[in-house]
């Protein structure tokens, strides 16, 4: 009974230790500046199973965001991943690399906070130009449409004062020829 | 007068304040134009899938014409800090939204948030959810905010600037200027603007001198309309609707971190999202050009490329 | 240089042949209004016409205190009633302005009776359409924003600026040819009295010499000319702000002319009801014959086709294709289908076929084709508007709007604001213009003259313009 007990506990301890050894963290991840604004995520697993590799980076934008992926690499013959990553935003940023096996289960995880300085920010200045109606041609058009209006009020305004003006003037004028 | 409108970090995207564009990026947007009408004929077969006689944009094509540009797929980034000095100039951040159809079960949780949080009158919707018909005879539910779009029509006939755009790309109302002509209404083709028609037990005194971003209470006889919830959204806060979608279905994405979240903390890069999940704007044809992206579909298994991580 | 000029003026337009006993006749005729005392009657209609409008205005106090609500609106009619009032006044100022400027240039000499009735029937129109502006507006007080902030790609601040010159035009326009007959009118009243010094001052001291009166038929011909293409380009303005939506029923090239036509039809419309008012209530049938009823019915029912015809063409082209069918569907058959057919009824068929009818081809025919024209073309302001506004745009029920009393009130007393304001100001201003009716004799107010006869008149009687008079 005693035995059985040991071979169980025995067993049970190296299924354990098997499963220890599996989700042990054998994946490492690195990040340098790489060429113009970019930056290089490496990445290598440690367990030969590792078939692809999902990079990760976190934001600290919105409370409560999380990882977001930011790209996938396929893991080559030395169990190596590399991605290249144009960052949007400058600061501490944690980044994350998960190392997949064929069947898309998890083998090995890494976490590792960078300081990014550059952020081209991929946002185009045509992203948001549009011509507004009084750009260019239109606020030429206005100007023309003020200026007829102009001429019109001063036409108007004008005939109305040469009128009031004009009118007494020829009656005394009349009045003193009689 | 209003002078409040010149508050930090509000500038103004008026008319006037626009310097010249240079004739690249001006190029660029004409071919992307002709290129939109093509994809709009090409793709009218999904656009019927989606909804009949529904207008809608895909954002690949967008994308795809602008390889150099925000967005697409290939996270490269042709434009410099200095080409986008010139010009308009583009605020710290620029706000956008993305609208997961696939998620939406027309619960409505997000229409009755703003309206808690702005105070609203039951008829003022500002993010409001349809009961959409597709061609197949079945409905799906499509939330409509106001799509704060780049290029807005309510803007352009507001006859005293009331409606103004902010750097981060947010269109907002000026409801001390407003004089509630309500032309804004009829231009915008969203429905998305509400008009102030009752004095009443429904604008309490909350206290607080209402401000550009949170029109709040609302004035009576003016325009109030969806303001993206600019004043969380700048303090790392999402918009009222979003954060109470109980579906994950709204993101609140900001285009130049390039990130999006919704209310599960599924963070997303945003144009990836967009690209990978077939975004599409509403109403595009009209040149608009929204900032709030649909990805449609209703109750499909979800490959977002979320993840929580 | 001038002489030659002046000279040649003066050709045109001196009088033709003295003849006192018409001279008198027009004087007592177009004064009657001034020098007769009002009736009980007169009375009557006035204090029952304030009373309107004083309701109207305590309507609007009412919709300001207690939001626009109480007027019928909501988001999906967020334009209606008060939007097509403004549309509808402005719209028959027109009609009054532009009959008496195409008729003054063209040189009708029949028209002499009609012109200070249609000119003062545009003058109160337009203000009063211009009022309209402000129930309108959610926030009437701050409507000088417009002035302080303009946005000039707002078809709104066009609209403004249209309206602002035009009112201006319409109020020279009623101002100017009145000089000669207030020269006239201060020497009827009893001197001394408020009436005649307001009327000496208004005179400009006008003592009708040949010079005064070259300058002031100058005048007048460069503002006939100028007031046409303004009013039209306000009734283009005004279309362009719904056409420049992107609204399906809004969106129409078709808009301008088919304003700019709506705005004449109902206009001369309210001139033949205007003329018929004030030649039943002063007795003018002398002046005001049934052949001016009849011109001007012929002036209003080539309009009225001319506006089918457009109304036939906006919606052919946007029903056809399929696409924008919804607003087309609510006219003719749904919602609006009413309104619609009345004013297909009562503003085409009928109007037209009392012009056509032998039998009714007379003042009061005319008459009641006016009335029913204002009516239905007022209908159709409504028709136009609400179902563009009322369609959902992206899903969902149509909006409906509601009349309720305070809207109902409001364009009440805009309606009888018209009657008021012409009762009021023709207690003060001569009802005919004595001048024009002098220039254009006994024969001018009954039919055209013609140039034979024009021509030996005017060599009979004109005097060489004396050397000191033309310098
Ligand atoms: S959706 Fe409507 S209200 Fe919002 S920016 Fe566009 S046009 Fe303006
Ligand atoms: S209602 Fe207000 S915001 Fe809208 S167009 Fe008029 S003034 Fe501008």
């Amino acid at each position: 009974m005693k035995k059985l007990l040991a071979i169980l506990l025995i067993v049970a301890l190296s299924i354990m230790g098997s499963s220890f050894a599996q989700a042990a963290p054998v994946g490492s991840l690195s990040v340098t500046q790489g060429s113009g604004d970019s930056l290089n995520l490496s990445g290598s697993c440690g367990a030969s199973n590792c078939t692809s590799a999902t990079f990760y980076a976190k934001s600290n934008q919105f409370a409560g965001s999380n990882f977001m992926q930011i790209g996938q690499a396929q893991v080559d013959s030395v169990g190596k991943a590399q991605i290249s990553y144009t960052p949007t935003w400058t600061g501490n940023t944690p980044f994350k690399v998960n190392f997949l096996g064929a069947g898309g289960s998890l083998i090995a995880t890494q976490t590792l906070t960078f300081d990014v300085v550059k952020d081209p920010s991929g946002f185009p200045q045509s992203a948001i130009q549009f011509q507004r109606p009084l750009d260019s041609t239109g606020a030429i058009f206005v100007k023309i449409l003020l200026t007829i209006v102009a001429l019109v009020w001063l036409t108007l305004l004008g005939s109305f004062f040469l009128v009031v003006i004009r009118v007494p003037k020829l009656s005394k004028q009349a009045s003193e020829e009689k | 007068m209003d002078e409040r409108v010149g508050e930090s970090g509000m500038k103004l995207l008026f008319n006037k304040n626009q310097g010249d564009i240079n004739g690249d990026s001006e190029k660029t947007s004409e071919v992307s134009r002709r290129k939109f009408l093509k994809i709009v004929g090409m793709s009218a077969g999904s656009v019927a899938a989606v909804g009949a006689g529904i207008e809608l944009i895909p954002y690949r094509a967008w994308a795809d014409s602008n390889p150099n540009g925000w967005g697409g797929n290939s996270g490269v980034s042709g434009m410099s800090a200095a080409t986008m000095g010139s010009g308009q100039e583009v605020g710290n951040h620029q706000w956008a939204m993305v609208i997961d159809l696939r998620n939406c079960d027309g619960c409505k949780s997000c229409t009755a948030a703003c309206q808690k949080a702005h105070y609203l009158t039951e008829d003022q919707t500002w993010i409001r959810v349809f009961e959409m018909g597709d061609s197949q005879g079945n409905s799906y539910f499509m939330p409509r905010p106001c799509m704060q779009c780049e290029n807005p029509p309510c803007l352009d006939v507001c006859p005293v600037h009331a409606t103004f755009r902010t750097d981060q790309g947010v269109v907002l109302v000026n409801q001390g200027r407003c004089i509630g002509c309500r032309m804004c209404m009829a231009a915008c083709p969203y429905q998305a603007r509400y008009f102030n028609w009752k004095a009443g037990a429904k604008y309490p005194d909350t206290g607080v001198f209402p401000t550009l971003k949170f029109p709040v209470p609302q004035r009576l006889g003016t325009v109030g309309k969806c303001t993206f919830c600019v004043g969380n959204l700048n303090h790392g806060l999402m918009s009222e609707c979003a954060s109470a979608c109980p579906m994950g279905t709204i993101y609140n994405g900001d285009m130049i971190t390039d990130v999006a979240i919704n209310s599960m903390g599924n963070t997303v890069k945003l144009s990836k999202f967009l690209y990978d999940n077939d975004a599409v704007a509403y109403k595009d044809e009209n040149n608009t050009h929204p900032r709030v992206w649909y990805i449609p579909g209703h109750g499909q298994n979800l490959d977002t490329n979320a993840t929580t991580g | 240089m001038t002489s030659t000029l002046e000279k040649k003026e003066i050709d045109k337009i001196t009088v033709i042949a003295p003849d006192p006993s018409w001279e008198s006749e027009v004087r007592e005729a177009a004064m009657r209004s001034i020098v007769t005392k009002p009736g009980k009657n007169w009375w009557i209609a006035v204090s029952l016409l304030s009373l309107v409008v004083v309701a109207g205005v305590g309507a609007w106090i009412y919709q300001l205190k207690h939001g626009m609500n109480s007027a019928g609106y909501n988001d999906q009619a967020f334009w209606a009633v008060y939007i097509a009032d403004v549309v509808a006044f402005i719209g028959v100022s027109y009609g009054g302005a532009v009959v008496s400027a195409i008729l003054r240039l063209s040189g009708q000499s029949w028209r002499a009776p009609l012109t200070r009735l249609s000119e003062g029937m545009a003058l109160v129109t337009v203000l009063i359409g211009g009022a309209f502006i402000f129930p309108h507006l959610g926030r009437p007080e701050r409507f000088l924003n417009i002035v302080a902030y303009p946005n000039f790609s707002s078809p709104l601040v066009w609209d403004f600026i249209a309206i602002a010159t035009y009112t201006l035009a319409t109020a020279i326009f009623f101002y100017l040819p009145l000089i000669p007959d207030m020269a006239v009118a201060k020497n009827l009243v009893d001197t001394g009295g408020k009436r005649a010094r307001l009327f000496s001052i208004l005179s400009l001291n006008w003592m009708g010499t040949k010079r005064q009166r070259v300058l002031l038929h100058r005048v007048l011909t460069i503002i006939s000319l100028i007031i046409i293409p303004l009013a039209v380009s306000v009734h283009s303005v005004l279309s362009w702000a719904f056409a420049l939506t992107s609204r399906p029923g809004w969106m129409e090239s078709v808009f301008p002319p088919y304003f700019v036509i709506a705005a004449l039809y109902s206009g001369t419309a309210l001139v033949i009801v205007t003329i018929y008012a004030f030649r039943k209530g002063y007795k003018l049938e002398r002046f005001i014959t049934d052949r001016h009823f009849v011109r001007l019915g012929y002036m209003m029912a080539a309009l009225g086709l001319v506006y089918a015809y457009l109304t036939v063409a906006d919606m052919l082209t946007e029903g056809y294709t399929g696409i924008t069918t919804g607003w087309i569907q609510q006219t003719i058959t749904g919602k609006y289908a009413i309104p619609f057919w009345f004013y297909v009824i009562a503003g085409e068929i009928v109007p037209i076929a009392l012009v056509v009818m032998k039998k009714t081809r007379n003042a009061t025919g005319m008459t009641v084709a006016g009335v029913l024209v204002v009516i239905s073309l007022w209908v159709k302001r409504i028709v136009i508007i609400l179902p563009a506004a009322t369609q959902p745009l992206i899903s969902g029920q149509w909006g409906s709007y509601h009349f309720t009393w305070v809207s109902i009130t409001v364009t009440l007393a805009g309606v009888a604001a018209i009657p008021l304001l012409l009762m009021i100001l023709f207690r003060f201003i001569p009802l005919m213009s004595i001048d024009e009716m002098e220039d254009a004799g006994p024969l001018g107010s009954i039919e055209q003259i013609s140039k034979e006869t024009l021509k030996a008149a005017r060599e009979e009687s004109i005097p060489e313009p004396s050397k000191e008079e033309s310098k």
